[in-house]
C-alpha cells in the first residue's frame, strides 16, 4: 500500500535487526577471552607468530567496537540533538575517562612469567578493560562529535569528515612503519595536521548556543572546562607518555594501536575548545535572549487568552495576571474609567495580589492618581516616595515602593490603565515597560475587536427595526385607490433615507366633499417621520370638523403649535375635490405651489400662507387664505414635495418647477398615474446616479370627463 | 461641490454692536449645520443683534432653512432680533413659499438691516 511504502522510505535507514548486535557483542566477548586466553597462557610472549596473533585479535576487537557503536540504535534523530544531549554526553565522557584513568592506575597490569595463572590473568584482564576501555570512550567521543557536526551540516561535512578518517589511518601507518624509518613522523604530524585543520574546518558557527539561557550557558561553559581538561590530560598522555598506566594498556594491548585514541582525543580538545569560545561569545547576549523569549512567550499566551476570553473583564484579569508574573511585581491590576475627569468612578479589574481597597487607597494619593489617570504613555516611577519628594508630597502610600502604568486605549480614548507595583523601590526592571506597553496594546486591538463586533450587531439591528419603521411609514399612507368617479388620483412617496417626513393623505371634509393633503417635515430620517405620523393622526381627527382647506390647516397649526420643536416646521397644501365640478379649493401651509393645467395653460397655486409651527394659531389664522379654481373636464393638478423641485443631479442643477411644468403641459390625455410615472421618470432622467437628498412625493389629480366624451 | 464659507464681522457702530454674518456658497441640510453652529457660537457669546447676508449665496434649499428657526425665539427674547438682508429672487422666494417674512425680517440691503436696529441713543 503506498502510504506504508511512505513511511518506509521516510525512515532515515532501515533499522538494525537486533539480533546482529548481541551476536556482534558476543563475537567482541569472544575474541576478547581468546586474546586473554593467548597472553596468559602464551608464556614466552615473544616470537613472530605471538605478535601476529595478539596484533590480529586486536584488531579484530578494534574493529567490532567501531562496528558495534555504528549499528547500536540511536534513540534520537540528528534533528532533535538538543542542549540535553550534548551535555550529557559530555558528562558521560568526561566520568568515562576518568573511571578509566582511576582504574588503569589501581589495578594491576604488569606481571612476570614466573606468577602464577591467576595473577597472570588478573593483570591481563584488567590490561584489556583499560585498554578496550579507553579505545571505546575515544570512538564514543568521535561518534559525539560527528553527531553535533551534522546537525549543522553543510555541503562539505561529508568530505571533511573522510578526510579525517584517512588521515587516522595515516597516522596510524605512519606510527606502524616508525621503526623502519624515522621520515615516518613526518607522516605522523602532516596527518595530526591536516585532520586538525578539517575538524576546526568541519565545526560550523555554533548558533544553537545563542538561543539557549543564560544557566543552560554557564552550565555547558563548565562541562566543556570539564571536556577540555580531560581531553588536554588525557590527549598528550596517550600520544607521548607510554609510562602512564592507560597508555601502558593501550600499548600492550596493539602497540601502534594508541594512535587512534590519541587523535580522538586531540579532536575532542580542539571540540570542546571551540564549544568554550562559542559559549563564552553568546555569554553577553544571554539576558536579552531570555528576555526576549519570555516576552515572545508571553505575548503569545497572551493572544491566546484573548481568543479565549468570553468578556472584556475576563481579558483584562488575564492581562493583569501575566504583568503581575512577567514583572515579578508584588500587585498588578487593570483599572477601568466610566467617564474621563470624574474622581469616583475607578473599576479594578482583575486585580492580582491587592485588593480593590488598596487601589482605591492608591488613589487617594492625588499625584499618582493624576499619573496613572492622565499619562499619554508608559510610565515607570522607580521610587515612588522619591517622586512625593521631588512634588513636596509627603503622604506616599507606604506599600508602594515602584510602579509602571500602561494606558489602555480604545480607539483614541481612554478606557483605563494597566498598572504593576513593587513594595520595594526600584523593584521593576525597567524593560518590562516595553512588555506591558505590548500587552497594552494587545488590549486596545481585542476592545477594539469587540467594539467593532458589538457595532455590527447594534447595526444589524437598527436596519431590522428601520425595515419595520418602514414599512409601519407605508401603513400610514393610503392604500386604497381615491374613492371617486370624477377625479383620479394617484400618488407616491419615496423616502431618501429609510423612513421620510413626506406625507400624503386621503381625506373627506366635514361639508362631505373629499380631497388630499400633502405635507413635508422640515428634516428626514427618523424624526421626521415621528413628526409625519403625528401629523397623520392630526389630519384624521381634524378633518371631519373641519370646513374646507384653510380650516383644516388651522386647525392642524393649532394642535401642533406648542407640541412641534420650535426648529421644525411642516409644509403643507390641501385641496378640496369637487365632485360634480371641476372646483378645487386650494390652500397652502408654506408648502411648494400646486401646478395646474386649466385647459392648455399651465399655472401654479401659491395662496399666501406660512408653514405649520412657525407662528401661534392667532396670526397663523390671519396668514392662510384659500383658493378656488375650476379646472374644467381633463384638467389637471400636480402637488409635489420640495425633493421633487430641487432634485439635484451630479452637477448641482436643481430640476426646478419649469420641468414639472412641462410634464403637466405635455400630458394632455394621460392618467393620474401615467403623470406620477411621467414625473418619477423624468426626476430620473434629471437626477442620474446622483443619490436623492430629500424625500420625493407626487400627488396627481385628473378631472375625468363623463363617460361617452373624449 | 461649492461649500458654504461663513465670515463673521462684527460692527461698531451701531451700539451695542451689530454681528453680521456673511454666507457665500450652497446652504443646503448638509452645510446648514456649519451655519448653526456659527450662530450658536455667537448667540452663546451674547451677540443678540445679528444680521445674515445673503448677498454672495449660491443656492439654499428648503431643508437648510430650520436652522435660522432654532435661534429667533431666543434673540429676540433677549431684546435682539436676526435679521436676514440682501436676498436674491431666488432665494427670496424659497423663504417666501414657506413663510418666512412673516416671522423673519427681511432687508433689500445688509445696511438698511443694520440701520433697523434700535441705537443706545435712540428711545
Amino acid at each position: 500500500m503506498p502510504p506504508r511504502q511512505a513511511t518506509q522510505t521516510a525512515a532515515p535507514s532501515p533499522p538494525v535487526p537486533i539480533a546482529v548486535i548481541p551476536s556482534l557483542i558476543g563475537a567482541g566477548l569472544a575474541l576478547l577471552l581468546v586474546r586473554i586466553a593467548v597472553v596468559t597462557l602464551w608464556t614466552s610472549q615473544q616470537g613472530f607468530l605471538y605478535s601476529i596473533v595478539t596484533s590480529g585479535l586486536a584488531a579484530a576487537i578494534m574493529a567490532l567496537v567501531v562496528v558495534i557503536y555504528i549499528v547500536l540504535p540511536r534513540r534520537t534523530r540528528l534533528q532533535d540533538v538538543s542542549y540535553e544531549h550534548v551535555t550529557s554526553a559530555i558528562t558521560t565522557y568526561v566520568v568515562a575517562t576518568l573511571a578509566l584513568i582511576v582504574f588503569s592506575s589501581i589495578a594491576p597490569q604488569q606481571w612476570e612469567p614466573s606468577d602464577t595463572v591467576l595473577v597472570r590473568l588478573v593483570a591481563v584482564v584488567s590490561l584489556h578493560i583499560a585498554a578496550v576501555g579507553t579505545f571505546a570512550v575515544s570512538i564514543g567521543l568521535a561518534g559525539f562529535i560527528i553527531m553535533v557536526l551534522l546537525i549543522r551540516r553543510h555541503q562539505r561535512t561529508y568530505v571533511l569528515l573522510r578526510i579525517m578518517a584517512w588521515m587516522i589511518a595515516v597516522a596510524w601507518l605512519s606510527v606502524i612503519l616508525l621503526p623502519v624509518s624515522e621520515v615516518f613522523v613526518v607522516g605522523t604530524i602532516l596527518a595530526t595536521v591536516v585532520s586538525s585543520i578539517s575538524l576546526l574546518l568541519n565545526i560550523r558557527r555554533m548558533s544553537w548556543l545563542a538561543t539557549l539561557t543564560l544557566s543552560k550557558k554557564i552550565r555547558l561553559f563548565w562541562l566543556s572546562i570539564l571536556g577540555l581538561f580531560t581531553t588536554v590530560v588525557v590527549a598528550p598522555m596517550l600520544a607521548f607518555n607510554p609510562d602512564m598506566p592507560m597508555t601502558a594498556a593501550m600499548e600492550a594491548f596493539l602497540p601502534s594501536g594508541r594512535v587512534v585514541p590519541a587523535l580522538l582525543t586531540l579532536f575532542g580538545e580542539l571540540f570542546f575548545s571551540r564549544i568554550l569560545l562559542a559559549t563564552l561569545a553568546a555569554m553577553p547576549n544571554s539576558g536579552l535572549v531570555e528576555r526576549r523569549s519570555s516576552e515572545v512567550e508571553a505575548l503569545t499566551n497572551l493572544t491566546r487568552k484573548i481568543a479565549q476570553a468570553v468578556s472584556l473583564d475576563d481579558l483584562l484579569s488575564a492581562v493583569a495576571y501575566d504583568a503581575y508574573t512577567m514583572c515579578r511585581a508584588h500587585g498588578a491590576w487593570v483599572e477601568l474609567y466610566a467617564a474621563p475627569g470624574t474622581r469616583s468612578d475607578v473599576r479594578v479589574v482583575g486585580a492580582v495580589a491587592v485588593g480593590p481597597d488598596f487601589v482605591q487607597m492608591v488613589h487617594r494619593d492625588p499625584t499618582i492618581d493624576e499619573l496613572l489617570r492622565t499619562s499619554s504613555g508608559p510610565v515607570h516611577v522607580d521610587s515612588v516616595p522619591d517622586l512625593h519628594d521631588r512634588q513636596g508630597d509627603p503622604n506616599a502610600p507606604a506599600a508602594v515602593g515602584s510602579m509602571m502604568s500602561v494606558p489602555l486605549l480604545d480607539g483614541s480614548a481612554r478606557i483605563g490603565t494597566l498598572v504593576v507595583i513593587s513594595t520595594m523601590e526600584y523593584g521593576l526592571e525597567p524593560h518590562d515597560l516595553r512588555l506591558l506597553a505590548s500587552f497594552a496594546d494587545v488590549v486596545s486591538v481585542a476592545v477594539d475587536q469587540a467594539r467593532l463586533t458589538e457595532s455590527a450587531i447594534a447595526r444589524e439591528r437598527m436596519q431590522q427595526e428601520m425595515n419595520v419603521a418602514r414599512s409601519i411609514q407605508r401603513s400610514l399612507l393610503p392604500r386604497a385607490s381615491f374613492p371617486s368617479q370624477a377625479w383620479s388620483v394617484d400618488a407616491v412617496m419615496v423616502p431618501a433615507t429609510d423612513v421620510g417626513g413626506d406625507y400624503y393623505d386621503y381625506i373627506e371634509f366635514a361639508n362631505g366633499h373629499r380631497g388630499v393633503v400633502i405635507a413635508d417635515v422640515a428634516g428626514k430620517g427618523v424624526p421626521a417621520a415621528l413628526y409625519m405620523a403625528t401629523l397623520k393622526g392630526i389630519v384624521l381627527a381634524e378633518m371631519r370638523s373641519a370646513l374646507g382647506p384653510a380650516d383644516l390647516i388651522r386647525r392642524i397649526n393649532a394642535a401642533v403649535w406648542g407640541s412641534i420643536d420650535r426648529r421644525t416646521y411642516i409644509t403643507l397644501t390641501c385641496v378640496e375635490l369637487h365632485e360634480d365640478s371641476g372646483v378645487v379649493r386650494v390652500a397652502r401651509a408654506g408648502h411648494t405651489p400646486m401646478l395646474v393645467k386649466q385647459q392648455d395653460a399651465v399655472v401654479a397655486l401659491t395662496p399666501s400662507g406660512v408653514a405649520i409651527g412657525l407662528v401661534a394659531p392667532e396670526q397663523f389664522f390671519t396668514l392662510i387664505d384659500e383658493e378656488e379654481i375650476d379646472v374644467g373636464y381633463g384638467g389637471i393638478c400636480l402637488l409635489t414635495t420640495d425633493g421633487v423641485n430641487e432634485r439635484r443631479n451630479h452637477t448641482l442643477d436643481e430640476l426646478g418647477f419649469h420641468a414639472l411644468q412641462q410634464v403637466v403641459e405635455n400630458a394632455s390625455t394621460a392618467t393620474a398615474s401615467e403623470i406620477v410615472h411621467t414625473t418619477l421618470h423624468v426626476l430620473d432622467e434629471h437626477g442620474g446616479d446622483e443619490p436623492p437628498h430629500d424625500d420625493i412625493t407626487i400627488v396627481a389629480l385628473v378631472y375625468l370627463p363623463p363617460e361617452g366624451t373624449s | 461641490m461649492t461649500p458654504l464659507t461663513i465670515d463673521v464681522r462684527e460692527l461698531m457702530p451701531p451700539d451695542p454692536a451689530v454681528t453680521v454674518i456673511r454666507v457665500s456658497g450652497y446652504l443646503d441640510a448638509h452645510t446648514a449645520s456649519d451655519l448653526e453652529s456659527t450662530l450658536r457660537t455667537a448667540v452663546e457669546g451674547g451677540s443678540v443683534r445679528l444680521v445674515v447676508d445673503f448677498s454672495d449665496l449660491d443656492y439654499i434649499s428648503s431643508a437648510g432653512l430650520g436652522v435660522f428657526m432654532v435661534f429667533i425665539e431666543s434673540v429676540r427674547q433677549a431684546g435682539g432680533d436676526l435679521k436676514l438682508a440682501a436676498m436674491s429672487d431666488r432665494v427670496f422666494s424659497v423663504f417666501d413659499l414657506l413663510g418666512f417674512p412673516v416671522v423673519f425680517n427681511i432687508y433689500g440691503t445688509t445696511a438698511e438691516a443694520i440701520a433697523a436696529f434700535p441705537n443706545h441713543g435712540d428711545s
